[in-house]
């Protein structure tokens, strides 16, 4: 038998409903897993392991009573520690917030206690979904699972490296610039930012209004669209929520691709920026493939990438800095350095800069849509390179600039990061595929054809054993 | 001065104060000072349908039952 931890949300569920596998069992395996695995990889920030049992017991003595009540019943799962969870802290891996305390859930949270899943605990991140790893903080950075040395990206970097190593089959993340998309892709897992406005974002710390995306961090595309879905729907609380219906994400996710057309931007890693050719390979090698499943695969052009990235760092550093203005007036000792040295830019940019980038949204969503009306789909690359030392500050600097992520955050548009493969050192590679607003099922539709025939999810990462963790160099 | 280079450490001091972060520069005077070279980055380019009068994006809606 597969070993427990090595269990998909889709398996899991289904061993539960045959009654093999119950979710007190699940649970305990996986708090094992994380018991033996955290203290190297630091995914974790608190584990909630009494409400873990307690939420596991509450869910099998349900399930013996009347089967489950849907795919997440009795199943775990983890929150970037930026969600509110009623009676704990929500920290945002900030000295700032060391004190929290929630005292609601979060909607997604409350979703999630209702659908009966089970919190495992909260997860690493970088600063206020801003910062990057750093030694500076009350709480050490998460580790990159394929190589304990290397960045595994960010924001949501505990739930990358979670989900990847086994300690939680299902993890949530947030993403303004591309933070659950990065750390999928350095940790070879599967991240998802959905329409903007399709999961609520009530009870999660903001950090740029208007960018901001609650996302699913999975090992497969299965898992995640069962994630999105238990999650997915309006919330007259949140402002930015949308009254729009989700077709259903796991009806057709297994229909191929056969008669799809995918628009692939290569402009963005040919002409805009140079990326890794290992990273160019590897979506080369993705299009070939999608071409032998059936999809119609074709070039298409979109404006160039720094007019992206230049409208969306000056909306997100404007929101951010509004957001964290008199605490880096009044205490800015109190930040990590990378976390001020992100937050300050927005301390410069004029009212009428950030009103220009807003304009500038307006005709890029709109040149977005119009290329969304030629194809199904868009792919891309996701990060120009390959994650860099966990220690190298100019490097992971350089990271945030040179990636294809916030292009879909600025359009609001679903877009998924999958792997594509491994480079000759052994590190995840991957791609982008985006669709329009509110298909995420094409998207997840896409992403699993691909995945299932690629079979790159299949690999996991060699275990680190706690005494040969080697110190972070500072 | 122009936006790509730093303003001197008088001009410095003097736009910190304007922006309430007098403190902050004095125990950070260079991560001030890059943020604000970064800050001031402008848009390279825009489409050539951009005009100062398109109506920039955003969620703003008298009718509280709009959709987002």
């Amino acid at each position: 038998m597969t070993e427990i931890s090595s269990l998909t949300l889709a398996q899991a569920a289904d061993l539960i409903r045959r009654r093999e596998l119950s979710p007190v069992e699940y649970t305990e395996a996986l708090l094992d897993r994380i018991a033996a695995l955290d203290p190297v990889y630091h995914a974790f920030i608190v584990v909630t392991a009494d409400i873990a049992r307690s939420e596991a017991k509450a869910a099998e003595a349900e399930i013996a009573r009347g089967g489950p009540r849907g795919p997440m019943h009795g199943m775990p799962y983890a929150l970037k520690d930026i969600f509110d969870v009623a009676g704990l802290p929500t920290t945002c891996h900030s000295k700032l917030r060391m004190h929290h305390r929630a005292t609601t859930d979060a909607t997604v949270t409350r979703r999630l206690r209702e659908a009966g899943a089970v919190l495992l605990g909260k997860l690493s991140l970088h600063e206020f979904a801003n910062g990057g790893p750093t030694l500076e903080l009350p709480w050490p950075a998460a580790r990159n699972p394929w190589s304990i040395d290397l960045h595994p990206g960010g924001s949501s970097s505990g739930c990358g490296t979670a989900a990847a190593l086994g300690m939680a089959p299902a993890t949530l993340g947030t993403d303004t610039g591309g933070s659950v998309r990065n750390p999928a892709t350095c940790c070879g897992v599967i991240g998802m930012k959905p329409t903007y406005g399709a999961i609520s974002r009530t009870g999660v710390f903001p950090l740029a209004f208007s960018l901001d995306h609650v996302g699913p961090i999975s090992r497969t595309v299965e898992d995640n669209a069962i994630l999105f879905q238990a999650i997915a729907g309006h919330d007259p609380a949140d402002p930015g929520s949308a009254r729009h219906t989700h077709a259903d994400c796991l009806a057709g996710l297994k229909h191929g691709v056969k008669g799809l057309k995918i628009g692939v931007i290569a402009h963005f890693y040919e002409e805009d920026m140079a990326a890794d050719l290992q990273i160019v390979a590897g979506i080369e090698g993705a299009i070939e493939l999608l071409r032998r499943l059936g999809a119609e695969v074709k070039p298409i052009r979109l404006s160039p990438l720094p007019r992206w990235m230049d409208c969306g760092r000056i909306i997100h550093y404007a929101e951010a800095y509004a957001i964290h203005e008199k605490d880096l007036q009044e205490r800015p000792e109190d930040y990590a350095a990378i976390t001020r040295r992100r937050m300050l830019g927005g301390a410069f940019i004029t009212g009428s800069e950030y009103v220009k980038a807003q304009q500038l949204r307006t005709l890029l969503c709109e040149e977005y849509r119009a290329a969304l009306r030629e194809v199904d789909a868009l792919m891309t690359i996701s990060s120009f390179d390959l994650p860099c030392r966990i220690d190298d500050d100019e490097a992971i600097a350089r990271t945030y600039e040179r990636q294809c992520r916030m292009p879909f955050n600025v359009a609001g548009a679903p877009a998924i990061a999958v792997p594509t493969g491994f480079s000759k050192e052994g590190i995840p590679l991957a791609m982008q595929i985006a669709g329009r607003a509110f298909d995420e099922a094409t998207v997840y539709r896409i992403a699993w054809a691909y995945c299932d025939a690629a079979g790159w999810c299949e690999r996991r990462p060699t275990i680190v054993e706690p005494a040969k963790q080697p110190a972070m160099a500072k | 001065m122009t936006d790509d280079t730093a303003p001197n450490a008088e001009q410095m001091r003097f736009l910190a104060e304007l922006h309430g972060l007098g403190r902050t520069y004095d125990k950070f005077p260079d991560t001030v000072t890059t943020a604000f070279v970064r800050g001031r980055r402008r848009i390279s380019s825009v489409p050539q349908n951009y005009s100062p009068v398109t109506e920039p994006a955003g969620r703003f809606s008298a009718d509280p039952e709009r959709d987002a």
